[in-house]
């Protein structure tokens, strides 16, 4: 449905991006998960058609973005990182001239108004004019006009910018109403919305694709260490060096301490399980446990891994 | 497709009616009818002739910052606003934008003279004016609005602040308006080139209800120029 030919894209001296390519299955939700300025929102204007690429091509629907540019903007639905909104017009007049921009017919558009107001609840807000609307409903006005004509492709930059949590899961909500018929790349550096609402996760870093897979592979592909954390109630020193002691155990430290519990992690090597070992140690020792988990890799870790370059990390 | 759902009649529409909802615009009608009306009725009985020269010569030098201060937004608010993403996004042409920008300003230059008829039709009632007179007096008044805004809208493709817009746009304008002074001193052909290139050679000719086809030629040539201009600046700005 989209694919991208190590699409290049230099502003001046800076390389925005630097030989992305991928291919995106229709029907799938993909994430561009990225820090600011990692080329994501470069990526989706090439994708539009509203920026060509300095190298390299890419198709939309089996449609060249540069020589047929404008087949392919008639198939996608696009909602810009800025949210660019005529603010002197109403909500409605706002989405009957993009009804009318992109050549729809009178009977279909009455529907299709009736519907885009109904799915984005808009209801409320058809006679205001832009200007006078919320962050929230400027964003579902964007993405209402986004979806108006039906389209079978959604790009979406960062749509939940800038919304606090109960509108961010009002649009996710949407987002995944409309995934049912629809191929969506979206991009968002909030982690926790890719990891529940993509099929599909890109990683981009410093303009190249550093990853690529569901949320779940990816957690698990990049999980070269797992934790145990304990607490319990104990003297610290021999405690530390009883359970460092263990084996499979390759180090411990404490992460927190008050006078009477005292929180470890245990770093251990792959595969290894010692939860019952901690359990027979400190029963054995009469430290009673106050709490035991185990830490997974979460996409977050897998993220900053990727994206901190050394000098940060150290 | 219809022509009512061509892009360029829709995009056409919904500027004009966006240039109808803005105080802007009204100021601009006000201001221009005072002037103009100053202008054309304050000598009209003194010198006691029925024509429309007391309109038609001050015109030029009205427009020169009128035309500018309503086309500066065109552009320049798209670029600001961020909303020529919007635009260039859904499947219009880059040259149906510009022409539908241009269109929907030609629009509201007819409504502004069709306001200043009441000019010519007092004098129908008061004297017996030369219908060829007035007639080409109108369309030397329309040619040099419609050039005047094609070089507006150029200037609003160049930058996202208007008043640097109306700035440009009104210098370019003034320059057309002014070189023909400059024609006196100027020898042979470069003083034939200055008068050739200046406005008010071409106004003057239509305005005496001439209409010679290299006037024509001018008028057509100049607005062409520009609307390439500003076609081609619009299509720059995402090359960069």
């Amino acid at each position: 449905m989209i694919e991208a030919q190590s699409l290049t894209k230099t502003y001046g001296v800076t390389r925005a991006l630097k030989g992305v390519s991928f291919s995106i299955q229709p029907g799938e939700v993909v994430g561009l998960l990225g820090p600011n300025g990692a080329g994501k929102t470069t990526l989706l204007k090439i994708l539009t058609g509203y920026l060509p690429p300095t190298e390299g091509s890419a198709r939309v629907a089996n449609l060249d973005v540069l020589t047929q540019s404008l087949d392919v903007r008639r198939r996608i639905g696009y909602l810009p990182e800025t949210n660019p909104l005529y603010e002197e017009l109403a909500v409605y007049e706002s989405l009957l001239w993009t009804a009318r921009l992109r050549g729809m017919e009178k009977n279909e558009t009455e529907s299709a108004l009736r519907h885009v107001i109904g799915v984005c609840g808009l209801g409320s807000v058809v006679g205001k004019d832009i200007a006078h609307l919320s962050k929230g409903f400027r964003q579902r006005v964007g993405l209402a006009q986004a979806i108006l004509h039906d389209p079978e492709i959604l790009i979406l930059d960062e749509p939940t910018s800038g919304l606090d949590p109960n509108q961010q899961a009002e649009v996710r909500q949407l987002i995944q109403t409309l995934k049912q018929k629809k191929t969506v790349l979206l991009s968002t550096h909030i982690l926790s919305e890719a990891q529940s609402s993509c099929d599909r996760v890109f990683i981009i870093h410093e303009g190249q694709i550093v990853a690529d897979g569901t949320p779940q592979s990816l957690s698990s592909q990049f999980a070269g260490v797992h934790k145990l954390i304990v607490t319990l109630k104990g003297p610290e020193a021999s405690v530390q060096t009883t359970l460092g002691s263990l084996p499979g155990v390759t180090r411990v430290s404490v992460e927190r301490k008050t006078s009477t519990e005292i929180s470890l992690s245990l770093e251990l090597a792959p595969g290894a399980d010692v939860r019952e070992q901690v359990f027979d140690v400190a029963k054995s020792n009469g430290w009673p446990i106050l709490h035991l988990a185990e830490e997974t890799i979460s996409l977050e870790d897998v993220f900053r891994q990727l994206t901190l370059t050394p000098e940060v990390k150290a | 497709m219809t022509l009512r759902r061509h892009p360029i009649v829709v995009l056409a529409h919904k500027e004009l009616s966006t240039f109808l909802n803005t105080p802007a615009t009204y100021v601009i009608f006000v201001l221009f009818l005072v002037l103009m009306g100053w202008f054309y009725a304050s000598p009209l009985f003194s010198i006691g002739q029925s024509s429309l020269d007391t309109f038609l010569k001050p015109l030029p030098l009205i427009l020169t910052f009128l035309i500018p201060a309503l086309t500066m937004r065109s552009f320049a608010e798209e670029f600001k606003g961020g909303t020529m993403e919007y635009l260039s996004t859904l499947p219009l042409r880059d040259y149906e934008i510009v022409i539908g920008k241009y269109v929907a300003v030609m629009g509201l230059l007819i409504i502004l003279l069709a306001f200043t008829l009441a000019y010519p039709l007092t004098l129908l009632l008061v004297g017996r004016p030369d219908p060829g007179q007035l007639i080409g007096g109108y369309i030397a008044a329309f040619s040099l609005g419609a050039l005047f805004a094609a070089i507006g809208l150029w200037a609003s493709s160049l930058t996202r602040n208007q008043v640097v817009a109306f700035i440009i746009g009104f210098f370019v304008c003034f320059i057309l308006y002014l070189v023909d002074r400059a024609a006196d001193f100027m020898p042979g052909i470069l003083s034939e080139t200055l008068r050739w290139a200046s406005v008010n050679t071409h106004y003057d000719a239509f305005s005496r209800g001439v209409l010679d086809s290299r006037d024509v030629l001018y008028w057509a040539s100049g607005i062409v120029f520009f609307l390439m201009a500003a076609l081609s600046v619009v299509h720059s700005k995402r090359w960069k």
